[in-house]
């Protein structure tokens, strides 16, 4: 009888075997099937609802990887950093109880990587490869890190796994993005049109960053109207958006309406002043001649990106697009350059020697930037102007042909350089017929 | 646009990539003193401050965007009205605006502005605002008790109301009270069997309390102990030898029908090492060392009352059924005292494993 006794009791608490230190109430994340929507509000109650598990139990690993997933999403529409080592300090507290915990490993992959911390998402990703080899999820965090650091061919071949094991949402964004980098913005633009279409309504987050991407692309190849259309949908998804209220306001700018764009940008500034947002509201207010205002929003931005949102790379590529402060330019890129060898910082660094003078150095990053095939029109064009000043004519054309074609009025700096190169180029033979 | 998104790209969850942004090098403290003076301490890189005030502010801007360091104290002690303008202290909805006490510019470029003002002597919250920090930034509270918390904001937020009465202390209090009663009802199944163990053998109060107060005394020790960090054990030691104790209750209790002397002491020492469990628990909420005493004992407070209301439901039970039918008594607890040694077993196994 006792044993029959033990049986019974010993099948009811087998459940429990490690007592209180494990937690199995599930904690779906938002965005799956039978998770919460990430919608805004949603995702702020998730956010609550999951504080308020930790606050009980903060060795609670699937709280903690719920919350840090809401939390990084709020990052992405809030710009708010903070969150992002707020997700870390929750993961970390539970990999503390639950040392071994997999789903709270590859979340702390992710975090890194929202952190800008490549390398450690890197090892973290490799630590998680170890523990399952076959969740792409892993492949996608260690792709994109490889793609920051510039390390395109790992990236492409972690998006092939990733795409291999799992093809979804998820993996067509990036395939998108590696074709994108690769110059085929036709296929870039298929991809993410599968994305956006393999994304759930649960989860309105990830379908407007979709639509806002395809946005994206389509001012990429000039076709405003259909950008205008995604970036449209994009806040109509998730209101306020700002990928999608920035992305209009590009789109206004590549038609000519520059007051229309700047009203825009002003919206995006007043809820989240990134510095990026203040440069094209400095682009704007130079465009419209209110070089004043124009100048303090530069400062605004140059403030942002030294102190605020400190990026040594953007910072360069922005001081160097502008021909501010060039010196400091050519530090921040190589400061950058030493430890991430991507495209943008490349080109950054070409620009910024080219501007005071460096060609030979100019040419050498230009080709790293070039590397991948982008047909990135602002590259093309800063490639124009370098290939002119080392004698090579005809590729000079050739690249600044490809910077304006069927998009004159692609960046608001470069366009009318750009435009002024090939007028330039031209002239001589027209001057010869 | 990809052209900045694309550099700042980052992994999301299951659906996209995710871009994001390092955190600002900004950090503020708020510090409220008995006599309601408040001070508000900004600290940031002084190039970038004095360019963003310098831009903000309504004087003609100069032609050179830099700030030749010479000129930073000068420059940053100008701008005062702007710091202010741009600031917000709220106290119960009563917006108070401080004056510039001190700027400051270090050797390294850090800027450091204080602010003070006094706020409504009965306030009971402070909100805090800024439209000077464009990323995320902490703000850290420090109210008169010298309580801190930090919360972090974006660019303009506005922070939650930080209460200065005390009440927060009340609620962290009321929350380790809870967190204690929890980690044993309904969370802590091995505590529970192990309790129930006990009293299964205790049938007279006396025996009972005696093992009890072993339990109790032993695991306080060891709560304290592991808390303030002078001793502790890793959980893949403490958390087998838990197991192993309920075992041994529940085995020891079907070798015997009454209180061996040794038990109380074999009680406190497996006490210990349940109150290194639990210190573990207290351990995750990474506690200031101002707050260790009160939320230890008050967590303490909610094992002992978990404990408790433990006991006085199984002694309701055992006693319901043995006052009906006495000959049932030994069945009962040998089936129940053979279920804890046999959960007890297969527990130490798998935590071994």
């Amino acid at each position: 009888m006792a044993i029959v006794g033990a049986m019974a009791v010993l099948a009811a608490v087998s459940g429990c075997s490690r007592g209180s230190s494990i937690n199995r109430e599930p904690a779906p994340l938002a965005g799956t099937p039978g998770g919460p929507s990430t919608s805004r509000a949603s995702l702020d109650d998730t956010a609550a609802r999951m504080r308020a598990r930790l606050s009980k139990d903060p060795g609670d690993a699937a709280a903690a990887v719920t919350l840090a997933d809401a939390l990084i999403r709020q990052t992405r529409v809030a710009s708010n950093a903070g969150l992002a080592n707020e997700a870390e300090q929750f993961l970390r507290a539970a990999l503390r109880n639950h040392p071994d915990h997999y789903d709270a490993h590859r979340m702390l992959a992710a975090v890194y990587l929202s952190q800008h911390r490549f390398r450690e998402a890197l090892t973290e990703a490799n630590n998680c490869v170890t523990m399952r080899a076959d969740d792409p999820w892993v492949y996608g965090v260690m792709g994109d890190a490889h793609v920051e650091l510039g390390e395109y061919p790992a990236a492409f071949e972690a998006f092939d796994r990733m795409a291999a094991r799992r093809p979804n949402a998820a993996s067509y964004a990036r395939a998108s993005y590696a074709r994108e980098l690769q110059g085929d913005l036709k296929g870039a633009l298929q991809f993410m049109q599968m994305a956006t279409e393999a994304t759930s309504a649960q989860d309105p987050e990830s379908l407007a960053w979709h639509h806002a991407q395809l946005g994206h692309l389509y001012l990429e190849t000039g076709n405003i109207a259909s950008a205008r259309r995604e970036y449209t949908h994009a806040d109509y998804v998730f209101p306020g958006h700002p990928f999608a209220m920035e992305g209009l306001a590009r789109a206004e700018a590549a038609e000519g309406r520059d007051d229309n764009a700047l009203t825009l940008i002003n919206r995006v500034i007043a809820v989240a002043p990134t510095p990026a947002a203040l440069a094209l509201a400095g682009d704007l207010l130079s465009a419209l001649g209110r070089a004043d205002e124009a100048e303090r929003q530069y400062r605004l931005a140059e403030s942002a990106w030294q102190s605020d949102a400190p990026e040594p790379s953007r910072y360069a590529r922005f001081l160097s697009e502008r021909g501010r402060r060039l010196n400091d330019a050519i530090r921040l890129a190589r400061e950058a350059a030493s430890d991430r060898r991507d495209i943008f910082t490349e080109d950054a660094l070409a620009w910024a020697y080219f501007q005071t003078g460096h060609i030979e150095q100019a040419k050498a990053a230009m080709s790293i930037a070039m590397a991948t095939g982008s047909r990135d029109r602002v590259i093309r064009y800063h490639a124009a102007e370098i290939a002119r000043a080392t004698g090579d004519t005809e590729a000079a054309k050739r690249y600044v042909a490809e910077s304006l074609e069927g998009s004159p009025r692609f960046d608001l700096v470069a366009a009318p350089a750009a435009v002024k190169l090939r007028n330039a180029l031209a002239a001589p033979r027209l001057a010869h017929r | 646009m990809k052209r900045f998104l694309a550099a700042s790209i980052a992994v999301v969850a299951f659906g996209a990539r995710l871009s994001a942004h390092p955190v600002s090098t900004t950090t503020v403290s708020v510090t409220i003193d008995r006599s309601a003076r408040f001070e508000v301490t900004i600290a940031a890189d002084a190039d970038a401050l004095i360019t963003k005030l310098e831009a903000l502010s309504s004087v003609p801007l100069r032609a050179d965007a830099a700030v030749p360091p010479a000129e930073r104290a000068l420059r940053l002690a100008a701008l005062g009205p702007v710091v202010v303008a741009g600031v917000s202290c709220e106290f119960d909805s009563t917006r108070i605006t401080p004056e510039v006490e001190t700027t400051e510019v270090s050797s390294s470029g850090q800027a450091l502005i204080r602010l003070t003002g006094h706020a409504p002597s009965a306030a009971r919250t402070m909100t805090w605002a800024s439209s000077l920090v464009y990323g995320s930034y902490p703000v850290a509270f420090r109210g008169a008790d010298g309580r801190e918390t930090v919360l972090w904001l974006q660019g303009r937020d506005r922070s939650d109301p930080i209460s200065l009465d005390g009440a927060s202390h009340a609620r962290t209090v009321a929350r380790a009270v809870w967190l204690g009663f929890t980690h044993i009802l309904p969370n802590g199944i091995d505590h529970i069997l192990f309790v129930v163990g006990l009293l299964l053998l205790g049938s007279r109060s006396r025996q009972l309390l005696a093992q009890v107060t072993a339990f109790t005394v032993a695991h306080s020790m060891t709560l304290g102990l592991g808390l303030y960090g002078v001793f502790s054990l890793p959980a893949h030691v403490v958390e087998p030898l838990i197991a192993l104790s309920v075992a041994y209750v529940g085995v020891e209790n079907l070798m015997t029908s009454k209180l061996q002397p040794w038990r109380v002491i074999v009680v406190f020492c497996f006490g210990l090492l349940h109150g290194l469990g639990f210190a573990e628990a207290l351990a995750s909420l990474h506690l200031s060392r101002s707050e260790m005493l009160s939320t230890l004992v008050s967590f303490n407070a909610g094992v002992e009352a978990g404990q408790l209301s433990v006991i006085a439901l199984a002694a309701t039970i055992l006693y319901a059924v043995t006052d009906a039918r006495a000959n049932w008594r030994q069945p009962l607890v040998a089936c129940a005292s053979g279920a804890i040694g046999l959960t007890g077993l297969c527990w130490t196994i798998q935590r071994v494993l």
